[in-house]
């Protein structure tokens, strides 16, 4: 009687460490073959930078207010794609996705005249929530009092607040570009190890072990569609000769997301879809591949991306 | 000798045979006698001689500052002539005080005249109607020199001008009935007095003369981050509908004193306080702020502020933004220190 309820205590917990051991030997070419599935683009997100704070717009004419804006959405660009490479940032042009940044007051309707600024970041686009906001400090409050720098100082301290410490790009992926559709597909692989081969290679959206991306699923049981949504880990690549055509292959995330999954890997390949993939939580791969977008060259100041 | 002889044969003769008074040349005979006459005529009009000179002596004093009025200089010139009287009782004879005193007789006499006395008293008050002065005496605890101007209020171009460091007498043509002036001395609000004949007119600096009014400017907080920022401060003057810049443009993080300075009442602290409390800065800001306002910075304008004159201060941004941070309009009051408060415009452009 001991040794069975011992057996069913410690059962799920031998699960999950026969799946650690499974993922800390899949390696970067796990034991998954090569896939056909296609090459995917990563998404595109336009990014625009408005100079929102009243105090702030007062000290500049609409020309200058103009430039700070143009000028700070090149800036916001390069250093989110130097940062955040699983998107592309373009900047005046189409993009499904446009994440408005603005810098205004903390509370802008807050009482009180000292007010912080700071960077409010938000993502607008199809099936994106209104919540996918975050916000970083610019100048704190005790700060409210110092000056107001012309244009091109206050171009070098916003290139420097996306390059200091108070710059939360985790907050940024996990409240705001979370949202942004990674795929529309990916293929499941039942078998041993059982995950998900995503359409991209590491490079191709500059991804490190430890991100979690979360698959929203499409399961037809009985005439009855149903959703399950899971979190997978970023685990390894496809065995491919040719490293283009190698693909990420996913895990689920956590025990609970291996439980939730093991149905999926019994049910008819016909019968489940993977329709959506996101990013939830970003290790950006360190080759070099999250690339900064070019400044124009009369953009002089700025540091190292 | 031979006249007191003569003299000390008289008396005997005219003892026994007295003769009949012999008239005086000019006289008529059988005339009254005119013995006395003139030494009982002489002595009113030394007096209203004497009299004329004390008035000229002190219109003289009053107006342009010269005359005799030193008690001690009287009493010396006094004592002076006692003394020479005296002197010239011991030293000289009879013959010769009678021959000085002719010779002073000669001297005086004709002012003694009726027409002379009637033509110097005329004299003295044509002077007296037609000429007075103001005198400016300065601030008790002196603030420097007085530099005045002082203007006909109906005639402009009668114009007198005085500096210096004491006192100050500026004579002037009036008429009988007086005339008024615009005084404008260096420092102190313009006035409009009426300068009367023999007694003029007296001003005192700092009572009867006021200093301008002065006005605090207190910009606020972000006004104040503005001024920091490269904005600027300017006064204007509201003449009808047109605005008169009253100076160049101030940049400079500060509050802003126009006018003399002036010790800001220590309420006011208190009252600053309160404000800083309500718009919740931390307090080493608040602190900052509390001193900027205390220590305002001298404005100096093209024209002191008068009462009565409306005034708009702007706070604007740097250029070239220039937009409009905050303004005040207002009337310049009598009090000595108003304090402004210039408050946030939100302009809609912004």
């Amino acid at each position: 009687m001991r040794s069975g309820a011992w057996s069913r205590r410690r059962a799920p917990v031998l699960v999950a460490v026969a799946g650690a051991l499974a993922a800390v030997l899949a390696g970067p070419l796990i034991g998954v073959g090569a896939s056909a599935l296609a090459a995917a683009v990563r998404p595109r997100v336009g990014v625009a930078f408005e100079l929102a704070e009243t105090s702030y717009r007062q000290e500049f004419s609409d020309a200058q207010i103009a430039e700070i804006e143009a000028r700070g959405t090149e800036i916001v660009a390069s250093r989110l794609g130097g940062r955040v490479g699983f998107v592309d940032y373009v900047v005046n042009d189409e993009a499904p996705y446009a994440l408005e940044v603005s810098l205004d007051a903390l509370d802008p309707t807050g009482l009180g005249i000292a007010r912080e600024v700071g960077f409010h970041f938000a993502l607008r686009g199809a099936a994106v929530s209104t919540g996918a906001k975050t916000y970083w400090t610019f100048r704190p409050r005790e700060a409210w009092g110092e000056p107001i720098p012309e244009v091109e100082p206050l171009l070098e301290e916003i290139d420097r607040a996306f390059t200091g410490e108070r710059a939360d790009y985790a907050a940024l992926v996990r409240s705001v570009l979370s949202q942004v559709r990674l795929s529309e597909a990916c293929d499941l692989h039942p078998s041993l190890p059982s995950g998900w081969i995503l359409p991209f290679t590491p490079e191709d959206i500059c991804l490190d072990r430890g991100s979690i991306l979360q698959i929203r699923h499409e399961v037809l049981s009985g005439g009855i569609s149903a959703g399950v949504v899971l979190q997978a880990r970023y685990s390894g690549e496809t065995v491919d000769p040719d490293p283009s055509r190698r693909r990420l292959f996913c895990v689920p995330a956590a025990e609970e997301d291996r439980q939730l999954a093991a149905p999926l890997w019994t049910t008819p390949v016909e019968a489940v879809t993977a329709t959506e993939v996101y990013l939830v939580e970003y290790e950006p791969l360190d080759a070099g591949c999250a690339q900064a977008t070019e400044l124009p060259t009369d953009v002089s100041f700025g540091g190292s991306p | 000798m031979e006249a007191g002889t003569q003299s000390g044969a008289g008396p005997s003769l005219q003892a026994s045979v007295p003769s009949p008074p012999q008239p005086q040349p000019g006289v008529p005979p059988g005339a009254p006698p005119r013995r006395e006459t003139a030494e009982t005529s002489l002595l009113p009009r030394m007096i209203a001689l004497v009299a004329l000179g004390a008035a000229a002596n002190l219109w003289s004093e009053q107006h342009l500052g010269l005359g005799i009025h030193d008690p001690k200089l009287l009493g010396a010139a006094g004592a002076a002539l006692a003394a020479g009287t005296g002197l010239l009782d011991k030293v000289a004879g009879k013959a010769e005080r009678e021959s000085f005193g002719a010779a002073l007789q000669r001297l005086v006499r004709p002012l003694l005249a009726t027409p002379v006395l009637a033509i110097l008293y005329l004299s003295l008050a044509i002077v007296a109607a037609s000429y007075s002065s103001l005198s400016i005496l300065p601030e008790s605890g002196g603030r420097g020199s007085l530099d005045v101007r002082v203007v006909a209020s109906e005639d402009p171009s009668y114009e007198r001008r005085a500096s210096g460091q004491g006192p100050l007498r500026i004579p002037l043509r009036v008429t009988s009935f007086g005339r008024a002036f615009r005084v404008e001395c260096e420092g102190y609000l313009p006035r409009v007095v009426e300068v009367g004949p023999l007694w003029g007119a007296r001003l005192v600096a700092g009572v009867d003369l006021k200093a301008p009014p002065s006005v605090l400017l207190r910009p606020s907080l972000e006004a104040l981050r503005s001024l920091d920022s490269g904005g600027t401060l300017t006064l204007w003057k509201r003449d009808g509908d047109e605005r008169v810049p009253l100076g160049a443009p101030v940049s400079q993080r500060s509050s802003f004193l126009v006018g003399p300075p002036r010790p800001i009442p220590a309420e006011a602290s208190t009252r600053w306080q309160l404000e800083l409390t309500a718009a919740r800065l931390e307090p080493a800001e608040a602190a900052r702020v509390l001193l900027e306002w205390g220590n305002p910075a001298r404005v100096e304008l093209d024209e002191p502020l008068l009462p009565g004159m409306w005034i708009e201060a702007e706070v604007r941004t740097r250029s070239p933004a220039n937009r409009l941070k905050a303004r005040a309009e207002f009337e310049v009051g009598e009090q000595p220190l108003t304090e402004i408060a210039l408050p946030d415009v939100r302009s809609p452009d912004a």
